[in-house]
């Protein structure tokens, strides 16, 4: 009697924490651009996926290259994204509508940098339908995560604990229900429904926070074996897989200039093996565009807005002359 | 696969259902299966290194114990000689791969830097926990060379012995006598003991999610940065040493507690060191599997050796009794915490750290004599409490010097910030953009980390004084409800989200890169 009274108290304790946890989850999780993107991936046919890091997500814009080449795309790059995820941002999309074209856009940095538990990684994980993918992302890079992140969702938001309010009402109304992106926008950015970032013009002093520079010592194999692994996918699907590496601002390349030489070196040579094609917009002649440090809202290389616009006409040009 | 991972916690959970489903005959081979399974999964390349000590090893304890045998015939002198040829092998080529390893670089890079010219660097791996079992295993064959243990004649029982998964990455340094029996032993289910072990699961993981890593981020910042934080020093080097005890205890805590799932006591490695009243106790209390290793294998033999009482004698008559009986005392602790530095890493720094922990410990114990005749001199009461509270604090000042070295990037850093901290203070450094990763650069978040810090080390502290006044947490455990027992744990694990900071090198133990 006495075990089976304890048991059940811990039966019940349970119930109480996964009821906690689920209210957490709806009252501190805020509405975010991964819920809009997994939406739009499993209800729109896109012909260009987009993938990346954040350099992709500020500076591709979807629209403007279908504008010039007629192919529509979703832009599905998101801050910390690293090979393993994109790749199963692929699948997942590809199993509601398989692409004409892949682009992943590369920054040499994430190939050399360990994946840590900073990225957007956990939001696209929470909002990705329950699939088949979703139960292959969660064994190959959930599992290795800390637990916090899998067991309680909200622990990622805890510091918008003040905003519960917000994101209570925001969830109960009709922009949330119509995953409309108009929510997204401050002075700073705004979220286009294509999936792309627009940075303001904005003055302030310009950052390098998360700067990693390329060192081939630092290699990281897992980026090479889902880089193969989305290669293999492509080959499969009959996808065709392009990869590009997005300008960035000219002093910045001057000032490491050697290691944005030796990343261009490496990166070639191993695209060459794997017969995929490789633009390196920082070589290559782009007309009239400016590469000026003002042109971009940090010496990372994430683009303005209007910048980026004007980049995704070079990109949507050299997309339809390939 | 991190201690912090969702894959090691269903990895022990599989591994504990699995341990008390299977036949008790067979419960140690399900260990050692899991224990290989864990090391592999850090990659497969490492495990020559584990399979080549526990050979070494393993081999020499049957050949001690067979020499041993052949006493009657060879005679005591061939034998002890036998003996002592085959431990100093093993010893070689234990330690020798260790040394390969971690220290190769480090003296290539120095003997450069005095050559004035770049020497090149070797590519070595460094299997993770490799000085936790080195000097395990070391003991071990120790223990046989010296008749204090019988030799394990089943090389996977020894197998597991050294690879025990919870303890191989960041110790307690094992000792055969006691762990073994326990590893081999045929374990029933017992749920007070698994509530046991999930207490300090979620009491490690408090240490390490809350105080540690909440710290951790003051302390890279400042210890990164000396000269753009030059008035946080001292805030620097406190934040460490909250970081540092959260870190390592609460790291092993959680690998404790996961050994006593599986029925198995690991020595204890902490016992509240902040609370030293000297050096020496502070190292009775700090890392105590490490300390006692030491001793008995360092230590002692150097102190008792035949050499060290010749230097004893003539030290007596040069420099006088107290003198010449302290000072061979005063040289193995030097030794022995040269040792301890170099133990902690390739580089000068720790060097500095080992020194400067058995140069007190040396002196103290030379100059304790007059320290007994100022003490008589001032009128102190040496019971009172007043005097305690004073060695104590003494005492954390004393490691905290220490601890300059231990983080900071090289000597001069370590230097430079210790002057900073006697002559400079900048509260207002500490809302400086950029202390705090990931662009949490709101004064009010500042704060907020802080009271987390401090109200962990506030429940770390009144958990001590209970733990120190002889209060055991079974007992205090024992007089509560389940109910509210329960209740409690609920709270510890939603405050490890709710308190705990993200961390900052993806949930990596400082300990588990030794």
């Amino acid at each position: 009697m006495r075990n089976f009274k304890r048991t059940f108290f811990v039966v019940i304790i349970l119930i109480f924490c996964v009821a906690v946890t689920n209210v957490a989850n709806y009252v501190i999780i805020p509405y975010s651009y991964a819920r809009i993107t997994m939406h739009n991936i499993a209800s729109e046919e896109h012909d260009i996926l987009y993938v990346g890091s954040s350099h992709g997500l500020c500076g591709i814009d979807p629209d403007i290259v279908e504008e010039n080449t007629g192919e529509s795309g979703i832009n599905l790059c998101f801050g910390g994204e690293y090979l393993r995820d994109s790749y199963y941002m692929v699948k997942e999309a590809a199993s509601h509508h398989t692409p004409k074209k892949i682009v992943y856009e590369l920054d040499p940095g994430y190939w050399v940098s360990p994946e840590n538990q900073n990225g957007d990684f956990g939001r696209l994980y929470y909002e990705m339908p329950l699939s088949k993918t979703k139960c292959q992302y969660f064994f190959a890079k959930m599992l290795d995560a800390d637990f916090r992140t899998i067991i309680f969702p909200w622990y990622n938001y805890r510091s918008q604990l003040l905003r519960i309010k917000d994101t209570v009402k925001i969830k109960g109304s009709q922009e949330y229900d119509e995953y409309d992106p108009a929510y997204f926008n401050d002075i700073v950015e705004s979220y286009r429904k294509s999936g792309m970032i627009y940075r303001n013009r904005i003055e302030g002093e310009k950052s390098f926070d998360n700067f990693v520079l390329w060192d081939e010592k630092n290699i990281q194999e897992i980026s090479k074996t889902y880089f193969e692994k989305l290669k293999v996918f492509c080959d499969e699907k009959g996808i065709e897989l392009i990869v590009i590496t997005t300008p960035i601002p000219r002093e910045t390349q001057e000032m490491y200039e050697q290691q944005y030489a030796d990343a261009d070196q490496y990166f070639r040579t191993y695209f060459e093996k794997q017969k995929v094609e490789y633009y390196n917009f920082n070589y290559m002649d782009l007309g009239g565009f400016n590469r000026a440090l003002s042109e971009f809202a940090d010496g990372e290389g994430h683009m303005y807005g209007d910048t980026a616009e004007k980049f995704s006409g070079i990109l949507a040009n050299t997309l339809k002359n390939q | 696969m991190s201690l912090i991972s969702l894959k090691f916690l269903i990895f022990v959970v599989i591994a504990v259902v699995g341990y008390y489903l299977i036949p008790k005959k067979y419960q140690w081979i399900w260990l050692l299966v899991f224990s290989y399974i864990y090391y592999i999964s850090s990659g497969v390349k490492i495990v020559f290194f584990l399979v080549f000590s526990t050979a070494v090893t393993y081999m020499t304890g049957l050949l001690l114990q067979k020499s041993e045998e052949k006493e009657s015939t060879l005679g005591k002198k061939k034998i002890k000689a036998r003996k002592r040829k085959i431990i100093t092998l093993a010893l070689l080529l234990d330690f020798g791969m260790l040394g390969i390893l971690k220290y190769t670089n480090f003296l290539l890079g120095s003997i450069g830097s005095v050559l004035g010219s770049s020497v090149p660097e070797f590519d070595f791996l460094l299997p993770l926990g490799i000085s936790f079992y080195t000097f395990q295993s070391a003991g071990y064959v120790l223990d046989v060379y010296w008749g204090k243990c019988k030799p394990e004649r089943n090389v996977f029982k020894f197998a597991l012995f050294v690879s025990f998964f919870p303890q191989l990455m960041q110790g307690p340094i094992g000792r055969f006598e006691t762990l073994a029996v326990q590893l081999y032993a045929r374990h029933s289910f017992d749920g007070q003991r698994i509530e046991r072990g999930v207490r300090r699961i979620l009491w490690g993981y408090f240490k390490k999610l809350v105080i540690a890593d909440n710290a951790a981020m003051f302390v890279n910042s400042i210890f990164g940065n000396v000269d753009q934080y030059s008035g946080l020093a001292i805030i620097g080097v406190l934040a460490y040493s909250a970081q540092l005890y959260g870190d390592f205890s609460g790291g092993i805590d959680v690998v404790s507690g996961i050994a006593c799932l599986f029925g198995i006591d690991l020595d204890e490695n902490f016992r509240r060191p902040y609370f030293a009243t000297s050096i020496t106790d502070f190292w009775h209390r700090w890392h105590i599997t490490l300390g006692t290793w030491m001793k008995d294998y360092i230590f002692y033999p150097i102190s008792l050796s035949k050499w060290m009482s010749r230097f004893g004698k003539k030290a007596r008559k040069k420099l006088g009794k107290q003198i010449g009986r302290a000072l061979p005392i005063c040289i193995a602790n030097i030794i022995v915490f040269l040792v301890v530095g170099i133990w902690h890493g390739a580089a000068w720094k720790f060097i500095v750290y080992g020194l400067y922990n058995g140069l007190v410990i040396g002196i103290s114990g030379m100059l304790a004599p007059q320290f007994r005749q100022w003490k008589n001199a001032l009128h102190i009461n040496d019971k009172g409490k007043g005097w305690m509270v004073f060695q104590i604090l003494r005492t954390f000042v004393l490691v905290n010097i220490s601890w300059f070295f231990d983080m900071a990037s090289n000597v001069p850093d370590a230097l430079k910030m210790m002057r900073y901290a006697v002559t400079k203070f900048e509260i207002s450094e500490l809302f400086t953009a950029g202390i705090i990763p990931l662009g949490n650069n709101n004064p009010k978040y500042i704060m907020l980390v802080i009271a987390t810090i401090l109200f962990g080390c506030a429940v770390l502290f009144v958990v001590s004084v209970f733990q120190e006044r002889g209060l055991t947490e079974a007992e205090l455990y024992r007089k509560v409800p389940f109910a509210l027992r329960c209740l409690c744990y609920v709270a510890i694990l939603f405050i490890l989200p709710v308190l705990g900071a993200v961390p900052v090198t993806s949930g990596g133990f400082i300990y588990a890169q030794f």
